[in-house]
């Protein structure tokens, strides 16, 4: 027997990097808005890095790899058949929880692949439909670093100053100017400056981990509370296992709360943010006698089109000491020189180079993004060398839609409910490892003109699935995607879909700067649709 | 399984050097099992001690490195599920950290509440990129 909440305006599935910003921008336009989330708050006094053993919950209960992790509110994925792991956080911030907060933006360019290089698929809205809401998402999630990029279109001034570089990242950007490459100080959602409520950062270094001080933003931190007192709800440990649907029409979801009990959650509007990987799973799982092949998936794009950003990494190993454990780890410089397409490169598309600060003992000993210090008799001899001696740049590629890259349900596992996991099924196309290929090649010119004496290199970093994007992507073809321009499910017009899988192509930078934006100006859509409490029960 | 197998194994994957235990004289070995038996893992690392001789223990170290060579050849995801492990436990322990403290300068606390002291961006550094033409394509 189901428990019955009353009836509300709209029901948003998920309290990530999208949810919070949806539901922030609905509260404050007025609207009676519940959040469901299947994690609960991390408090900052759990935080790892707050205790010696910190590296050690980064490779176990603190993984961004659920599989690994096993957190009580995470659900398994079943990525036997996958070249790149799937990470997530699944807790009020979602992955925001457990990132490194660098925050790019798309560029103009990403928006308009195949109008432009004759691949991929072009978006339904570009980059100037977004502009304003990229600068209200910025001040919300605290954003360091400087205006005046000429690799990007013109921004408004950063709400924080840019993070320090380091010996490594100066070396390189010394390189960079050498070389005459661009490079510039990226975009961190790390608090820099002042705030009544947090405190700056103090360059501890595992962003990823959480930050006991408030510094790295994440969305818990940022949008939640003024959500709330905006008059948002937002209900915690709550496991939205289905959409309840009649045709053409979201009717609410059903939810397991921490006890089990399932629970219906009426609502005028359905808002999935769950992320590339969870929104495809309940979509899926959402069928019914009118969808029998998954909610919203009249087109079969539900699940397919899964896109990451396969990445490679170089890394320059130098004489000096960089203590290149210092600073936080993804954040200080970027390069997109070669973002651009340049055909005699032999492929379409670009890739962005960002630089990575050096890990602490156990990291550096494990490697996963360099290669793993080797075991045995040379093992101390390596490590040393290695040891706060590295700085590394990645090569992060723009992942394309490719169909058999897909999203389904496990016939084999459950989550703790019993529901079926998602399964996932990736391989990286040739051009991406041409891309990688070529980028291991400009970013070893780089490392050895900043004074690296020893080149390590991965060609694809398995552990880096980050990004979760392109599962129920948007367009105006209601045959070959799943929801328009506004992110509203052509199948289902009070269905909304706003997290990453509405990415028709991935760019080749972090997503989530881009997402909450696109999830502020759905919000705007959403807000502007009549709200038809008890016309559905009349 | 014979423990002083398992000993010899963590001694071998990272033996002793200067102020740095070697793995197993650490006594890390009930803390592998332990992590391994958390994680699911225990077939694994039982699969790989399977493989040693009788005499493992007895053997010198030019003698068991090519033999866990061998067995890394064989079984490399259990060889590396085990290696993950001992790595883990090493690089978590006390002493292991405060003698890289020693060597090294690494602060072996927790990050926080210290953190570090860095120097704040310096601007001048960009000037050459500030003259550089837009980079990015104009899209209609």
């Amino acid at each position: 027997m189901s428990q019955q909440g009353e009836r509300v305006d709209v029901v948003v599935v998920g309290a990530g990097a999208a949810g919070a910003a949806l539901t922030w921008r609905l509260a404050n336009h007025g609207v009676n808005v519940v959040c469901l989330e299947q994690g609960g708050w991390v408090t900052p006094e759990s935080i790892p890095s707050l205790t010696p053993q910190w590296e050690r919950a980064r490779a176990r209960s603190h993984h961004p790899n659920p599989n690994i992790r096993k957190n009580a509110w995470d659900y398994p994925i079943d990525d036997a058949d996958s070249a790149i792991r799937p990470l997530m956080y699944n807790a009020v911030g979602g992955s925001t929880i457990a990132w490194g907060a660098h925050f790019p933006r798309l560029r103009p360019c990403d928006f308009a692949v195949h109008s432009l290089d004759g691949v991929g698929v072009d978006w339904p809205i570009g980059y100037d439909d977004l502009a304003a809401y990229f600068e209200v998402n910025d001040a919300m999630m605290t954003v360091a670093g400087l205006a005046g990029d000429p690799g990007n279109p013109p921004r408004g001034p950063r709400p924080c100053p840019p993070l320090p570089l380091g010996a490594g990242a100066q070396r390189i950007a010394a390189a960079y100017n050498r070389l005459g490459w661009h490079w510039w100080p990226v975009d961190a959602a790390i608090l820099t400056g002042t705030d009544p409520h947090r405190s700056p950062c103090n360059f501890c270094g595992p962003c990823d981990l959480g930050c006991p001080r408030g510094a790295r933003s994440s969305t818990d931190i940022t949008y939640w509370h003024q959500a709330i007192a905006a008059g948002a709800q937002l209900r915690t440990q709550s496991r939205v296992v289905k959409i309840t649907s009649v045709p053409g029409r979201a009717t609410g979801v059903d939810y397991l709360d921490a006890d089990g009990n399932l629970c219906h959650q009426p609502a005028d509007h359905v808002v999935m943010a769950g992320n590339g990987v969870g929104t495809a799973r309940l979509l899926l799982l959402s069928a019914d006698d009118w969808c029998p092949d998954g909610l919203a998936n009249s087109s079969d794009q539900v699940g397919r089109n899964l896109m990451h950003h396969p990445t490679g990494m170089v890394t320059g190993v130098f004489r000096e000491d960089l203590q290149g454990y210092e600073g936080p780890f993804a954040t200080s410089i970027v390069s997109q020189e070669f973002y651009e397409t340049d055909s005699s490169r032999g492929f379409v598309r670009g890739f962005q180079a960002q630089t990575i600060r050096s890990d602490g003992p156990l990291g550096t000993a494990l490697g996963g993004y360099l290669p793993r210090i080797p075991w045995g008799r040379d093992h101390h001899t390596q490590f040393d060398r290695q040891f706060g001696h590295t700085a590394s740049i990645t090569v992060t590629t723009e992942d394309l839609p490719n169909p058999s890259n897909r999203v389904t349900l496990s016939p084999d596992i459950t989550d703790s409910w019993g529901v079926a996991a998602p399964k996932i099924n990736y391989q990286v196309e040739q051009r991406c490892a041409d891309t990688i290929a070529f980028g291991i090649e400009r970013n070893t010119e780089v490392l050895l003109a900043a004074g690296a004496h020893e080149i390590l290199s991965l060609p694809l970093v398995e552990s880096a699935g980050f990004h979760l994007l392109g599962t129920a992507r948007m367009g105006e073809d209601a045959a070959s995607s799943v929801v328009d321009g506004q992110c509203r499910a052509h199948d289902a017009q009070n269905l909304w879909i706003v997290d990453g899988s509405v990415f028709p192509t991935s760019g080749a930078v972090n997503p989530t700067s881009t997402i909450q934006a696109i999830a502020l100006r759905a919000a705007d859509c959403l807000a502007e649709q009549p709200m038809l409490i008890g016309v559905l029960d009349a | 399984m014979r423990e002083e197998h398992l000993v010899a194994v963590l001694n071998a994957v990272i033996p002793a050097r200067g102020s740095l235990a070697a793995a197993g004289d650490l006594g890390l070995s009930h803390e592998v099992l332990q992590d391994a038996r958390d994680g699911s893992a225990i077939d694994q690392i039982l699969a790989v001690l399977h493989e040693l001789p009788a005499d493992f223990d007895s053997l010198s170290p030019d003698d068991q490195q090519p033999m866990l060579l061998e067995i890394e050849t064989r079984q490399p995801e259990n060889f590396a599920t085990l290696v993950n492990m001992v790595y883990t436990a090493y690089y978590s322990h006390g002493e292991v950290l405060a003698a890289l403290s020693g060597r090294t300068g690494y602060n072996p606390g927790a990050p926080q509440p210290t953190g570090y002291v860095m120097e704040p961006f310096d601007e001048s550094l960009l000037a050459s990129v500030k003259q550089m033409p837009p980079l990015w394509r104009q899209v209609n």
